[in-house]
């Protein structure tokens, strides 16, 4: 997290991923693992559209092992659970979605401003950061999702306080080693403003790396968010959400199906988009650049 | 090659190993079996032991412990709880109930031989009072005295028919009172005998304890000394702390013969040759509609609660608790003095229901309904059954929000009134249905409710008569009319009463199931 070696050269980013992706996705894993998170974020799409059964409509037998007519089985109140995991993607991955790009922002912009003035405001928002980095981030956010009460908002709000200080971090780590380069000074001496200066000559420098970073986090944000909803603390019944639907398995173990699907589901998504974000780092490193 | 070789080795290795231990003989295999095995047996059940001193115990395993390890001077027969037996003693109170007198019957004698005296009455009983300790407030307000060696009086103020009820708990047992003051035993909150007794005991029941690790186990071996009515069959009692989907495997397989912690759908799931010993438990869960119409206006409307209470199919919600459980005819349940029969409890009728709801202006309402996500009553998940209650009030046009909370965060809201609707339970304090007076209007759970003594004078002058009648007969009418009565009109819909499953291997026999101390390891025979 505190790698402050790579820092990458003045070159325009989404030209960087293009030149990245054909040699890197060819990696097995990494192919296997994008198609997967794509198969997810299609599903997350398109899932309302082609569920069998309304997740929420409780007019099956209750308990039933995974058949023909219910692929998954179905659940202690009778509803079809592989209509509940496929309209759960939405669910845990627009918010995991939604949660990264918010502590990116949110991160970035701390860390680039801590990065770029120096001193006193770099003192005081380090410290910030400091103070919530010295927290568990489970624990941090388990406490703040019970103090704002049960709903998912409220789980994404707590996920978001304790998930930003690593972009903040990594971010003011590359402005420090940017701001001192030539091509920032040249920049000031041209008469850049603070802000004309952060927005073209650094933001660009340190999007690339923030945004693998972001990709690596998508997966940690979904389990985050999927283990407050597990302990109450986060989807409010009856939404499909994978963590709420784990932690009413738990006491229906001997119905294995109803824990096994959305666990499969988390441990899918947790893994391609892991995979995923290594890819890329991968292919953004450029000592694992290969000739 | 070599390489290969060794694989090949280490797999053949490994595959010899795990035969090897399929076939090692399990212990059970080894017994010639002679006749019923009397010599031990084993119970598994997830612990909740903070203590084995009576006067500090109330905790579900506790009480199966501490019931072994000592009498109490009134007792119940097997699973019937609506009628005390003489244990220790026998006793007769005046008209008022506000006087009883116990005489010890026979001499019964402590583990270590002495003789068990009105002594040993007074200080016991007054030991758990004075310590302050959690079963305390059982015997509030209540004087003990010694008449004489076989005799002991005790008043109260206020009328007290749970008395003898009260009497018949665990935590009212006897100890011998020599052995705790030796031990560091008073009766105020200077007692040191918790330790003392945590790791001896000191009492005249059927058992005395050989070890106990309040995270694992209690071992109970048969009490020589014993002279009591009982004739406990099993010479050595273990319980062990055990998860219930261990415990069900255990029971299987027979490494335990009794397993007391698995949920109805895991009882539905057991293997065939386990039996299991099905009763409803005193467990009630139940959902109100706040009366305070500064709380919910709709809520408040005695003509929308009639509405729910005919919206809610409640057979269906019966089907979530799993076996053994039955719908709650009345917020007393069954096993109770005075509880209602099968034919009046509430009834389905979406008809009327929807139609009500219309009338009233609660149709197209959102009503929040808050509940403890974290707790599940006798097994049952609070969380499952309202999200049922949910789908069936939106059958009848009433839109619920689930506002679901972790127990230590709802329970304020519950206790200062403030749910809007609420699906909570209610587990009872001592086997009298006096308990249950704390429904009615003006009453501890009723004001969660909103409800206050002036919205219902009728049911609160049947509250108060319920204090003060000691004629069974009379009380068992008093309180029927008094639940008929809740149910027409009070804002508790008493929905589930969850069943208690107790799995045992057929070679244990009579296996009861008593709301108070559980199992009466004592009662316990072989077959």
């Amino acid at each position: 997290m505190s790698d402050t070696g790579t820092v990458i050269p003045r070159v325009s980013f989404t030209r960087r991923i293009w030149r990245a992706i054909p040699r890197e996705i060819r990696m097995p894993v990494g192919m296997i693992a994008a198609l997967i998170a794509l198969g997810w974020i299609i599903i997350c799409i398109i899932g309302p559209s082609i569920i069998p059964y309304d997740p929420l409509t409780q007019d099956l037998p209750r308990l039933q092992p995974p058949s023909a007519q219910t692929w998954f089985g179905t659940d202690e109140l009778g509803r079809d659970l592989f209509s509940r995991v496929i309209a759960g993607a939405r669910v845990t991955i627009s918010l995991a979605l939604l949660l990264v790009i918010a502590s990116m922002i949110i991160g970035s912009l701390i860390g680039i401003i801590a990065g770029f003035f120096g001193r006193w405001v770099d003192e005081v928002l380090m410290r910030m950061t400091d103070i919530v980095l010295a927290f568990p981030t489970v624990i941090l956010a388990m406490v703040t999702a019970a103090a704002l009460g049960a709903s998912l908002f409220n789980a994404v709000l707590a996920a978001l306080i304790v998930s930003w200080p690593p972009y903040a971090r990594v971010v003011r780590s590359m402005v420090l080693s940017l701001r001192g380069a030539d091509f920032v000074a040249s920049g000031r001496l041209l008469g850049f403003s603070p802000l004309k200066s952060m927005r073209l000559d650094i933001l660009p420098n340190v999007g690339g790396p923030t945004l693998v970073m972001a990709s690596l986090d998508i997966g940690n944000a979904a389990l985050l968010l999927s283990g407050l909803s597990y302990l109450g603390l986060g989807a409010k019944p009856p939404t499909p959400e994978w963590g709420s639907m784990i932690s009413a398995a738990v006491n229906h173990y001997d119905s294995w199906w109803l824990g096994w699907f959305p666990g499969l589901a988390i441990c899918t998504v947790v893994i391609s988009f892991n995979f995923l974000g290594d890819a890329l780092r991968d292919a953004f490193d450029p000592e694992e650049v290969r000739v | 090659m070599f390489r290969r070789s060794l694989a090949v080795f280490s797999a053949l290795a490994v595959a010899a190993f795990t035969f090897a231990g399929c076939a090692q003989p399990t212990p059970e295999e080894t017994t010639t079996p002679e006749g019923p095995n009397t010599e031990q047996i084993v119970i598994d059940t997830t612990f909740d032991i903070a203590t084995i001193d009576p006067g500090r115990e109330y905790e579900p395993t506790g009480q199966i412990v501490v019931k072994a390890l000592y009498d109490t001077l009134l007792s119940f027969a097997d699973d019937d709880t609506t009628k005390v037996v003489p244990d220790l003693a026998g006793y007769v109170a005046n008209d008022d109930l506000t006087e009883y007198t116990f005489s010890l019957v026979g001499e019964r004698l402590f583990s270590d031989g002495t003789p068990l005296t009105a002594d040993d009455v007074v200080f016991s009983l007054n030991r758990m009072i004075g310590m302050k300790g959690n079963p305390s407030f059982l015997l509030d307000g209540v004087t003990i005295e010694k008449v004489d060696d076989q005799t002991i009086k005790m008043t109260t103020e206020e009328p007290s028919p749970a008395l003898p009820a009260v009497l018949a708990t665990p935590s009212a047992g006897i100890l011998n009172s020599k052995v705790v003051k030796e031990n560091g035993g008073t009766t105020d909150e200077t007692d040191g005998a918790e330790k003392y007794l945590n790791a001896n005991s000191a009492g005249s029941g059927p058992y005395v304890l050989e070890s106990l690790d309040v995270a694992s186990s209690a071992v109970l071996v048969k009490n020589e000394k014993y002279n009591g009515p009982q004739d406990p069959t099993y010479d050595k009692v273990i319980l062990r702390n055990v998860e219930p989907a261990t415990q069900k495997m255990n029971v299987e397989r027979g490494d335990a013969q009794i397993a007391m912690g698995l949920s109805g759908d895991q009882v539905a799931a057991l293997d065939k040759t386990v039996n299991v010993a099905s009763t409803p438990s005193a467990t009630v869960v139940f959902l109100f509609l706040n009366q305070n119409p500064e709380i919910n206006e709709w809520t408040a409307k005695p003509e929308c609660v009639a509405a729910v209470k005919k919206a809610l199919d409640y057979d269906s919600l019966l089907e979530l608790a799993g076996l053994g459980a039955s719908q709650a005819t009345g917020v007393i349940p069954s096993g109770f003095l005075g509880a209602l029969p099968k034919e009046e409890a509430l009834k389905f009728d979406l008809a009327a229901g929807t139609k009500g709801a219309e009338d009233c202006g609660m149709a197209g309402q959102t009503i929040k309904l808050g509940f403890p996500n974290d707790i599940d009553p006798a097994g049952t998940s609070l969380t499952t059954v309202a999200q049922r209650v949910q789908q069936q009030l939106a059958t009848a046009g009433i839109v619920v929000e689930l506002a679901p909370a972790p127990f230590a965060t709802e329970i304020d809201a519950y206790r200062d009134g403030k749910a809007h609707m609420g699906l909570w339970y209610w587990n009872p304090d001592y086997m009298d249905p006096a308990n249950y007076l704390a429904f009615g209007p003006g009453q501890k759970v009723g004001l969660r409710a909103g409800w206050t003594a002036e919205m219902n004078a009728p049911i609160g002058e049947k509250v108060a008569a319920g204090y003060t009648t000691g004629d069974l007969d009379a009380r068992k009418t008093l309180f029927e009319e008094w639940g008929r009565a809740m149910n027409a009109e009070s804002p508790f819909i008493p929905l589930i009463q969850p069943g208690s499953n107790v799995a045992h291997q057929a070679s244990v026999t009579n296996v009861y199931y008593n709301p108070t101390w559980l199992i009466n390891v004592a009662g316990l025979g072989a077959a």
